[in-house]
């Protein structure tokens, strides 16, 4: 990259950096108009490359003369389908695009559905089950049969069921949703811990960033 | 002709998915072909989807160009940044040098000094649920999220035991549970698909 | 429905209060509390059930000073026992009825301060009976006039009323035992006592003088109960007979309830007058009353009480022993033919075959009633719907006349046991203001008797007087004129007309139409604005300040992770050539964090010779992985990135295309995208994976990462840091910036905690009591 444009994209990454972070002392104009630049950049970089990737991949194979019909229709029937659905952003004409709705709705539930089947609700039991093999150790087996214990009532927890109602709750019962609740805090707050570690981080190479471009615009050495 | 126009489309949805799911639990060979070729229209269709999603950032923006004093410059702002974006971007592709320069310029250090707001942001929730929750779920809540943020880095070793203890142990079993939850969630929306009781394509 | 005054609305007609509102209601029906029967609101009874509606102290009516006392026309078919409240004080009487009030002296007495209202029974002004009408006070010369409207045995009192003065007690002849000590006990009273006190009733005003010739040993003696009454609970001959002989004049209805024969003069009933009709019965127990003597004789025969005291042989052993007047019907017909010798305590003595001389009664005091006995109890006129709540083997039926005079009766054997009795019971006569209250159907034939008429009677039905015949019908209280017709005009206030309108407007209104709705931008508060802002300076100072390169006070220890020596293991165990797949599942924002591990893993694969596919299911993935690619040395062999749309439909497309990779590394900062890479490759490949993600991500994602085919993590910057220093020699010195952000990141999670911990604690301390 030209060194110019590299100051250029150093300096247009401060003032960015600077405007954004203002928002923590209040929310300014500024402030908006800079996030209304960056949505408008990340949404048209992001749809820029997924056309790319369409025309590239799908567009020009089938406009090819020596693409063979049985291939053009292979390229031709998805392109059809995903312009009917560009019509769902007229109401009127919104049932065009129903069939290309059902075909991708219908192609996401089963790759999901099989996902959670096979690749999420088998791998996870068979984990549970391999926390309380006896090959790491005893004291393994022992954090193995709180995990299995707790998956259960974490589970039986957050799973819907009928409520009992006041007074007629049972004890066993009101210490099981108590014992769930607990282990789902302490889930999610491992879950909070690691977002602010994240998002600290994120804090912190902003800062960096911001530094190094200014002493290296002020030409002082950091 | 009713029954058509109600379960025709709801059919082919239904028999996309029958398709794709037999294509996995018997990897045979039609099946295995008619599977890859409709994942890959799927994804064909997915690029269209995006493109409406664009459309639909734009028109909202133009339409918000009618409140010029309130929402004028922001609107316009974004509608102009995102066409400049994809013209350029889709002309030169991502090791352009606009591509570039924009990415590192404006989406690297914009997208990375919103994520650092969200530490502060999120610093202030944490002390909010003090207000809204009983007090020892907060007090259970905050004491682990402590000792999770000195144990991930830890000063003292005895912190990074006790927070690695935590994690693997509680943490993964109120977690694991979450995640079967979810699952479970998945698998029953999936069902609820495959017998026709939800038909979202036809905003039913 | 009931309409509320006060709002409008319509409420159920047993609402007493407003179930909008809340105001008080006037209730037009009341509802049974037992059967649950509406009633009109006057039903002091529930016409189905027979339930006491109205409470009987809520309808005793209450007079205050303020209230003039209701006229003496009105009528009011209530019966009510008066209250005594102030037994045995001197003073005005109070509390006591309107037929017993008049029996004042013509100077009223001072009215005392202290008036118990609960206990104050005020009657309304009754219709008094013939009898009872002379017993008024005598305060004018119309006294006169009264007392000529006074019954015969009555009459008397009014005479001698006006003779009456404050000494007039003195003159008059002596009293009997049981009212000798009306007056005060006090020895010390004097004939003008009783005008200093306020005038008494005739019939009491006779007991004033004599005081003075009680002796005064007799009353000291027995405490401050009156005479009268403390003959009640010892009867003493030896003070009895002196006093009424040296007692003044008797009023006429009393003259014949003078002392045992040998106390009173002969010529005392002569002199006070005839006696009254139902006192004549005393002396001529033989049933010669007078006419209209017997005002309220029934004309069947009474229950028998307590077992009756045979007259008194000895003196002022019973009130009516031996009484010297004549008996009245009814009272002897109550006398059992064979009586106990001595009398009993309490008795109410039904007098025997009296003599001529016997004129005026035995009036000493009663003794101490007895309780009744079983047998007694039987022998009671129970009426049907009582007698059907008999217990079994309890009293039994019995019917018919006893030997002892006494009548056993049944509903079903009225007429039977009428007849029966038609010669030895004495006629009772119904009082003209009980017969007035007749029902006005068809007048009694002639030639008819009573009985007779009653039995052509209907019976009544439900109740507790069902199966009796003749009974007089309920009226309600409140008085409706046939013709009334309730006449309701509805007058909507008008807010339930606003409201009613805006309904219908907003039903009117198209299912499409946009409605303007109010957004109000919420601003923070000047606290919030501040808290705010002070995190924001310490995290801001916390973090620049290791940046600046400034001294920490702890360098921060590389800690070797778990994951990382399987992550290393795994690379260095790829051959030249190896194929590998590298999921680029981060996006712009995560950069900066993924960098300290998208580096040195670069770094090692080149080393390695690896041949690496680039893929991303993020559009900006792509451009990452083009910034990655920096050095071309890593370039080598590396195929362009792909770009894979549709999320997991386009990871599922693609690892089905392409089943030929060694290992798959994902570096994932978003957790669904890793959740998508881990279940598709367990789904289809199962190729051997490695796992690269963010602080975030490593938390949330936890139980994924303990899966059977990962072989390797790295979480966060710690680890990243770590697998840099390992890369590079086992230290950090080549990489400054890096070393200076990973000890502001320390420093700014101690400080979280601290702020976390304490803003916690001031909240909990703070917030208001209820709340979470």
């Amino acid at each position: 990259m030209p060194v110019s444009l590299d100051l250029v994209a150093g300096i247009l990454g401060t003032v960015f950096t600077v405007l954004l972070l203002s928002y923590l002392f209040g929310d300014t104009v500024l402030y908006r108009w800079t996030l209304a630049i960056l949505v408008g950049v990340g949404a048209g970089y992001a749809l820029a490359l997924a056309l790319r990737y369409l025309v590239y991949t799908w567009i020009l194979p089938m406009l090819d003369a020596q693409t063979g019909l049985e291939l053009r229709l292979y390229y031709a029937i998805p392109i059809i389908l995903g312009a009917l659905l560009l019509f769902k952003g007229f109401p009127r004409l919104s049932p065009a695009g129903n069939l290309s709705m059902a075909i991708l709705l219908g192609s996401g539930v089963a790759v999901a559905f099989s996902g959670a089947l096979l690749g999420t609700i088998i791998p996870q039991v068979d984990a549970t089950g391999s926390g309380l093999s006896l090959r790491a150790g005893v004291g393994q087996v022992f954090n193995g049969v709180l995990v299995l214990l707790g998956t259960i009532i974490a589970l039986l927890g957050f799973s819907p069921r009928p409520e009992p109602q006041v007074g007629q709750a049972r004890l066993w019962q009101v210490w099981l949703q108590r014992f769930s609740r607990y282990l789902l805090i302490i889930g999610l707050a491992v879950a909070f811990a690691g977002a602010l570690t994240s998002s600290l981080m994120m804090l912190v190479s902003s800062l960096a960033f911001l530094l190094e471009k200014l002493f290296s615009i002020l030409a002082i050495g950091l | 002709m009713k029954l058509l126009k109600r379960w025709g489309v709801t059919f082919f949805g239904i028999l996309t998915a029958v398709l794709i799911l037999l294509g996995i639990l018997m990897p045979v060979t039609p099946l295995k072909e008619i599977r890859l070729i409709l994942l890959q229209w799927a994804m064909v269709i997915a690029i269209f989807a995006f493109f409406l999603a664009f459309l639909h950032l734009i028109r909202v923006n133009l339409a918000r160009l009618k409140q010029f004093k309130k929402y004028g410059v922001p609107g316009l702002l974004t509608v102009f940044s995102a066409l400049l974006t994809l013209i350029l971007v889709f002309i030169q592709g991502p090791q352009g040098t606009y591509s570039q320069l924009l990415l590192n310029a404006v989406l690297i250090p914009g997208e990375a000094a919103l994520m650092g707001l969200t530490a502060v942001t999120l610093l202030l929730a944490g002390i909010r649920i003090a207000r809204v929750r009983p007090a020892h779920e907060v007090i259970l809540f905050t004491g682990v999220a402590a000792l999770m943020l000195v144990g991930m880095i830890p000063i003292l070793p005895v912190l990074g035991t006790l927070a690695s203890w935590v994690q693997k142990v509680p943490a993964m079993a109120g977690l694991r549970g979450l995640v079967l939850g979810v699952a479970l969630g998945t698998l029953l929306a999936g069902l609820r698909f495959l017998f026709g009781f939800d038909r979202p394509q036809s905003e039913e | 429905m009931i309409r509320c005054p006060k709002c409008g609305a319509l409420n159920q007609d047993s609402s007493r209060f407003c179930n909008s509102c809340g105001a008080p209601l006037q209730r037009t029906q009341i509802r049974c509390p037992v059967c649950k029967t509406l009633n009109p609101a006057g039903n002091v009874f529930c016409d189905k059930c027979h339930t006491r509606l109205i409470p009987a102290d809520a309808m005793l009516p209450r007079q205050t000073e303020s209230q003039p006392s209701p006229e003496p026309g009105e009528s009011v078919r209530q019966i009510s026992l008066p209250v005594r409240s102030d037994l045995g004080k001197t003073g005005p009487l109070t509390g006591f009825p309107d037929w017993l009030e008049g029996l004042t002296d013509e100077t009223p007495l001072p009215p005392t301060e202290s008036e118990p209202a609960a206990n104050d029974f005020q009657a309304e002004p009754v219709e008094l009976p013939d009898w009872l009408l002379g017993i008024l006070p005598q305060e004018t010369a119309s006294s006169g006039e009264e007392a000529s409207q006074l019954p015969d045995w009555l009459g008397g009192l009014a005479a001698p009323e006006s003779e009456v003065t404050p000494s007039a007690p003195a003159e008059e002849g002596p009293l009997p035992n049981w009212l000798s000590g009306l007056a005060a006990p006090e020895s010390e009273v004097t004939p003008s006592a009783p005008a200093e006190e306020g005038p008494l009733p005739d019939w009491l005003s006779g007991l004033a003088a004599p005081e003075s010739e009680v002796t005064p040993s007799a009353p000291a003696e027995e405490g401050p109960l009156p005479d009268w009454l403390s003959g009640l609970a010892a009867p003493e001959p030896e003070a009895a007979p002196s006093a009424p002989a040296e007692e003044g004049p008797l009023p006429d209805w009393l003259g014949g309830l003078a002392a045992p024969e040998s106390e009173v003069t002969p010529s005392a009933p002569a002199e006070e007058g005839p006696l009254p009709d139902w006192l004549s019965g005393i002396v001529t127990p033989s049933g010669a009353a007078s006419a209209g003597t017997a005002a309220f004789i029934p004309e069947a025969p009474l229950p028998t009480g307590p077992a009756q005291a045979p007259p008194a042989e000895e003196a002022g052993g019973g009130a009516f022993a031996e009484t010297p007047g004549a008996v009245p019907d009814w009272l002897l017909s109550l006398a059992p033919q064979d009586l106990p010798s001595e009398p009993t305590q309490g008795a109410f003595l039904i007098p025997e075959e009296e003599t001529e001389e016997a004129e005026v009664p035995d009036l000493t005091p009663l003794p101490e009633p007895r309780k009744p006995t079983t047998d007694e109890l039987a022998r009671a006129n129970v009426p049907e719907w009582l007698r059907s709540l008999r217990p079994e083997g309890s009293f039994g039926e019995a019917t018919g006349v006893g030997d002892k005079g006494t009548v056993f009766v049944g509903a079903a054997d009225l007429e039977a046991t009428l007849g029966e009795l038609e010669g030895e019971l004495a006629r009772a006569e119904i009082p003209e203001w009980l017969q007035e209250l007749r029902p006005t159907g068809a007048p009694r034939p002639e030639g008819m008797t009573l009985e007779q008429f009653i039995s052509q009677a209907t019976e009544t039905e439900g109740g507790p007087l069902s199966g009796m015949k003749g009974l007089l019908q309920p009226e309600a209280m409140v008085d409706i004129p046939p013709d009334y017709t309730p006449v309701v005009r509805y007058e909507l206030p008008a807010a339930v007309l606003e409201r009613a309108r805006l309904w219908q407007t907003l039903l009117e209104q198209p299912r499409s139409a946009q409605r303007k709705m109010a957004r109000r931008r919420v601003r923070p508060g000047m606290g919030e604005q501040l808290a705010r802002w002070l995190v924001a300076l310490v995290l801001l100072v916390v973090g620049i300040w290791p940046l600046l390169g400034y001294p920490v006070p702890v360098n921060v220890p590389l800690r070797n992770p778990s994951g990382l020596q399987g992550f290393v293991n795994t690379l260095e165990g790829l051959q030249p050539g190896a194929r590998v797949l590298v999921a680029v599942e981060y996006g712009p924002a995560e950069a900066p964090e993924m960098a300290f591990m998208t580096e040195p893993l670069l770094t090692h694969l080149a080393a390695r010779g690896a041949a690496v596919d680039w893929v991303s299911t993020l559009p900006e993935g792509v451009g990452l992985i083009n910034n990655l690619r920096k050095d071309p040395a890593w370039d080598a062999g590396w195929q362009t990135p792909g770009y894979l749309p549709g999320a997991t439909t386009g990871i599922a497309s693609y690892v089905s295309l392409h089943q030929e990779y060694d290992v798959l590394i994902v570096l994932a900062a978003r957790s669904d995208h890793l959740r998508w890479w881990i279940e598709q490759n367990t789904v289809g490949p199962r190729w051997p994976v490695l796992v690269g993600v963010s602080n975030a991500v490593g938390s949330l994602m936890i139980p994924y990462l303990e899966i059977e085919n990962l072989k390797g993590v790295l979480i966060g910057v710690q680890d990243g840091t770590r697998y840099l220093a390992q890369r590079s020699g086992g230290s950090l010195a080549q990489y400054p910036m890096q070393r200076r952000q990973l000890n502001a990141l320390v420093g700014l999670q101690w400080v979280t905690m601290v702020l976390l911990v304490g803003g916690m604690l001031w909240t909990l301390m703070t917030r208001k009591k209820g709340t979470g």
